[in-house]
């Protein structure tokens, strides 16, 4: 693992591609560092859900809201302190993570991270950013069964477990992302987020049933989809043996003549997904792995806000 | 269709390779995993069609490059309607004899089918090779030659006077093309194709070669035409007496009567009118000693060489003849007859212009001025003496008894008049038992056997030897009408004092005189006599008049054959009966150009080919785009089709 030192102090990890990402270190690390990155990006503090019951002072740090800073303390030490108090958990997060054996899968192993790999980075983000403003967050790892659960708590060992499962994680088996949604449609007494984090090469009309069964049961759904470059556009290659690595099913395909239909089909498959999804208010979200982090955290920030 | 360079064909089978791509290459590409095998799946699924025949028209498109560039290589033709063809050896067989010079319409058919001639030599390449056959004409060569110099061939050809022998000029034309180191060969046949013209033959003389014949449409022609002239019944008159011209017409079916002139030397000696099939005779005066040039003719018609016959005699005084030996009693009854006639003067063996001599008696009281014919006995047991006797007189021949058996016709290139249809039942064996110091020449044959030989002994004395005696066990000669002709030309001619009574046909090789040294022809031109004493190319009828030095030895008239005179033509028919099965007729002038070069291919389409190839080149790419783009234009318009289907809340 590199150190982390070598990053520059100026930068933004939540800016970086994931292929320079991925060479910071850890899963804790990197969640880290691109969350606290994003949040300065945010020029607002991340300390949300201020309630009533102090707990403690901390400095003052750029972005904190000048509401809480504690002004008597200012007045003793000549520095700002912001005031942080126990906040109540009003939501519970739920991570659903797909690590089936697709998710595996980079288009350019060398340099480009997996899916999962992106995955598990940006679950751990979310996780961390959600568990900063006191939510729960719980975790569901599922490939054809659900593979890993953790239930959704908030504080700080939250985190550390969540990260230590996320770390552990494999891309193995098939994909059947309704069941794990069914199941937890069923396990979840109280309505909360939902975010699924998935390249949706499932089934998709069982899927989109059990999205529409969550939304149902009042959860509000954020599926991020993730997608590798070489999925959206063929190998340079004029002719291949494509074959699934889930199913090992194999497609012959003269790859020049069908480079433009098949990038089409996939624009086609993702405009449905989002058309399909969006009247039943569940956010949709393509996140390519090439890209930052930074674009998914947005996105689940702005839907945490829509929920107060 | 054909190909100039077949072999660039084999190339053809480079369209294996894209055909091979198409079928089997695929399968042997690498293997990818691929996750979004079902974008993939959904892709093919949608477009298998418009990509199936996209790949099968680029998959043609490809196959016709190579098809198209194959094609151009090969220099592909057409067949049939261009005016290109293979390189060619091709034999012009013109018929120029005596019937070409018939006058159709305005022109004279000889003039037509030189016409035709030259539309041969008009769709001619340089790489064809011409022969030209002139059928009237058959002494002379028939080389070689580009096109250029055989149109310079063909515009010489002039109708000549004599026979046309198409078999023998289609059996020349083959053997001719056997020659040739051209693949494709053929004969053109321009004639009239006079039914007299065919001779029988066991084969066709085209045999499997394609022949393109010239079958005019135009109607017959009614022709008359004088057949015969004889002077003296055969014996040219002596010097001052009077003799006949019996001048005969050939028979037509017309019964109107042809007007008829005799002249002699320039003068009108006759005038008559005779009925065609009949003859008649014209009394000429007598003539002073010398060389007599005449003709009988009549109005000319629509073939004019017929319309005249030439004849020529010598007006002499009778020769002196003794005969010594036992000559026989046939040879004595004919010297009787022609005495009696006062056509020869009995005399002394001294005396004699002519000796005839039975067993070589009396040759040593010959004169230096003699001439003698020297004729064996029946009794083999006096050939001994015979051939003692030629040794003291200087001939190098010598006798012997030869065991053949068997009779036969006696044969020869200069066999004369007399001679001709005589049968041979027993004869000697005549050999040179030294090589002669002088020329001599075997006049008549016998079964390759020489039968009567010619030469000058040892003392400048002329001789003829015959390898028969002349009685009727060995011969049929003594008891034929010959007989008495051939005494009367053996002492006339061996007298120096011979007169051609006889009728030759034109194109007849006249053997040259003794002392001979050049011959005028008819034209008026003069030539040397070569060495083997024989004048060929005695195509025109007319007089030839041969020299010793300016001494006229001889005037032979040469006339037109009989059986030219007849028009009729044979059927289309018959034509691959007495041409050859390849043979293909053509009777109009405007299809001949058409017809010849049958192997005849059309314009070369290698540069069509080769544009279309680079046309295609370019296209093929642009289409794989072009395909490209239609089908996702195609695929913007449609309503997109959802990978999840709608599905109830």
């Amino acid at each position: 693992m590199d150190d982390p030192r070598t990053v520059s102090p100026t930068s933004r990890p939540d800016l970086l591609d994931p292929a320079t990402l991925s060479q910071l270190g850890g899963i804790e690390f990197i969640a880290r560092e691109v969350v606290e990155g994003f949040l300065m990006g945010l020029h607002r503090s991340p300390h949300r859900g201020f309630s009533a019951e102090f707990a403690e002072l901390r400095a003052y740090q750029a972005g904190d809201d000048l509401r809480y800073i504690d002004w008597r303390m200012y007045g003793r030490s000549d520095r700002f302190y912001v005031k942080q108090f126990e906040e109540e958990t009003n939501l519970r997060a739920h991570l659903l993570l797909d690590v089936s054996e697709s998710m595996g899968w980079s288009s350019n192993p060398g340099t480009l991270p997996s899916k999962l790999w992106y995955a598990k980075h940006l679950a751990a983000s979310l996780a961390l950013i959600l568990l900063r403003q006191g939510d729960s967050v719980g975790l569901v790892a599922f490939h054809d069964t659900v593979v890993k659960r953790v239930q959704a708590r908030g504080g700080r060992r939250q985190w550390n477990e969540l990260a230590r499962r996320l770390t552990a994680l494999q891309a193995t088996g098939g994909t059947s992302a309704e069941g794990a949604l069914r199941d937890l449609a069923v396990r979840l007494r109280r309505a909360g987020l939902v975010v699924l984090l998935s390249d949706l090469l499932v089934r998709p009309d069982e899927t989109l049933t059990a999205l529409k069964f969550l939304r149902h049961h009042g959860h509000e759904v954020l599926v991020f989809h993730l997608l590798d470059p070489g999925e959206r556009e063929l190998p340079a290659a004029s002719e291949a043996r494509f074959y699934d690595p889930e199913t090992n099913d194999e497609l012959l395909v003269s790859v020049a003549d069908i480079r433009v239909e098949y990038r089409e089909a996939v624009a086609d498959a993702l405009a449905e997904w989002k058309r399909k999804l969006r009247p039943h208010g569940i956010d949709y979200q393509v996140i390519d792995t090439d890209r930052p982090l930074s674009l998914a955290l947005r996105a689940c920030l702005r839907k945490r806000e829509r929920l107060g | 269709m054909g190909a100039l360079s077949p072999l660039f064909l084999v190339s053809i089978l480079a369209i294996g390779v894209p055909i091979y791509l198409h079928l089997f290459h695929r399968h042997e590409t690498r293997r990818l995993s691929f996750p979004a095998l079902r974008y993939l799946e959904r892709t093919e699924r949608d477009h298998a069609r418009q990509i199936r025949l996209r790949q099968l028209i680029l998959l043609v498109m490809r196959i016709a490059v190579l098809v198209l560039l194959v094609g151009a290589g090969a220099r592909l033709f057409f067949n049939g309607r261009g005016s290109a063809h293979p390189p060619t050896a091709v034999v012009l067989v013109i018929d120029n004899s005596m019937s070409s010079g018939l006058v159709v319409g305005e022109a004279r058919v000889i003039d037509r089918l030189k016409e035709l001639g030259r539309q041969t030599l008009d769709g001619a390449s340089d790489e064809d090779q011409f022969w030209v056959v002139r059928a009237g004409e058959p002494w002379l060569p028939a080389l070689p030659a580009s096109a250029a110099q055989t149109r310079e061939a063909v515009d010489a050809i002039e109708a000549s006077d004599a026979a046309g022998n198409l078999t023998a000029a289609l059996e020349r034309a083959a053997e001719l093309l056997r020659t040739a180191k051209l693949e494709h060969r053929e004969i053109h046949i321009l004639s009239d194709l006079q039914r007299t013209a065919f001779q029988p033959a066991q084969e066709a003389p085209a045999g499997t070669l394609p022949v393109v014949a010239w079958a005019s449409d135009a109607a017959s022609t009614p022709n008359h035409a004088l057949s015969g002239v004889l002077v003296g019944g055969g014996l040219p008159p002596l010097e001052g007496q009077p003799t006949a011209v019996t001048v005969t017409a050939l028979e037509t079916g017309d019964t109107s009567r042809l007007p008829l002139r005799v002249v002699v030397n320039d003068r009108i000696r006759g005038a008559a009118t005779i009925p065609p099939g009949s003859a008649t005779s014209v009394v000429l005066p007598p003539a002073g000693a010398g060389w007599v040039r005449g003709y009988a003719d009549t109005d000319p018609d629509a073939l004019r060489a017929d319309d005249r016959r030439y004849f020529a005699y010598r007006s002499r005084p009778a020769p002196h003849l003794a005969s010594t030996g036992d000559t026989g009693m046939f040879i004595d009854e004919a010297i009787s007859v022609l005495e009696s006639a006062n056509r020869v003067i009995r005399a002394r063996a001294a005396d004699a212009e002519f000796l005839i001599s039975a067993g070589g008696e009396g040759l040593d009281l010959l004169g230096v001025k003699g001439a003698a014919l020297i004729v064996p006995a029946s009794d083999p047991t006096l050939l001994p003496a015979l051939n003692r006797r030629l040794v003291d007189a200087g001939i190098p021949w010598r006798y012997e008894v030869r065991a053949r058996s068997g009779a036969a016709k006696l044969d020869g290139r200069t066999l004369p008049a007399p001679l001709e249809d005589v049968r041979v039942e027993a004869w000697y064996g005549m050999t040179l038992a030294t090589a002669p110091t002088t020329p001599t020449r075997t006049l008549a044959e016998v079964s390759t056997d020489p039968w009567a030989v010619q030469g000058t002994d040892a003392f400048g004395r002329r001789y003829l030897l015959l390898a028969s005696s002349l009685d009727a066990p060995s011969t049929t000669l003594p008891v034929s009408t010959g007989m008495l002709r051939f005494i009367d030309w053996a002492a006339g001619t061996w007298a120096g004092r011979a007169g051609s009574a006889d009728e030759l046909e034109a194109g007849t090789h006249l053997p040259a005189p003794v002392g001979a040294t050049h011959v005028r022809f008819p034209s008026g031109g003069e030539f040397k006599i070569d060495g083997t004493r024989t004048v060929r190319g005695t195509g025109k009828a007319g007089f030839y008049t041969f020299f010793a030095l300016d001494t006229t030895v001889a005037v032979v008239a040469l006339n037109t054959p009989v059986d030219e005179s007849d028009l009729e033509r044979v059927s289309e028919d018959e034509l691959s009966v007495v041409i050859g099965p390849g043979v293909v007729s053509v009777d109009r002038e405007q299809d001949w150009a058409r017809a010849v070069f049958r192997t005849r291919r059309g314009p070369e389409l290698w540069w069509p080919l080769l544009l279309a190839a680079v046309a295609l080149m370019t296209i093929e790419p642009l289409m794989a785009a072009a395909g490209r783009v239609a089908t996702s234009t195609q695929k913007r318009r449609k309503a997109p089709k959802s990978p999840v289907s709608d599905v109830a809340a």
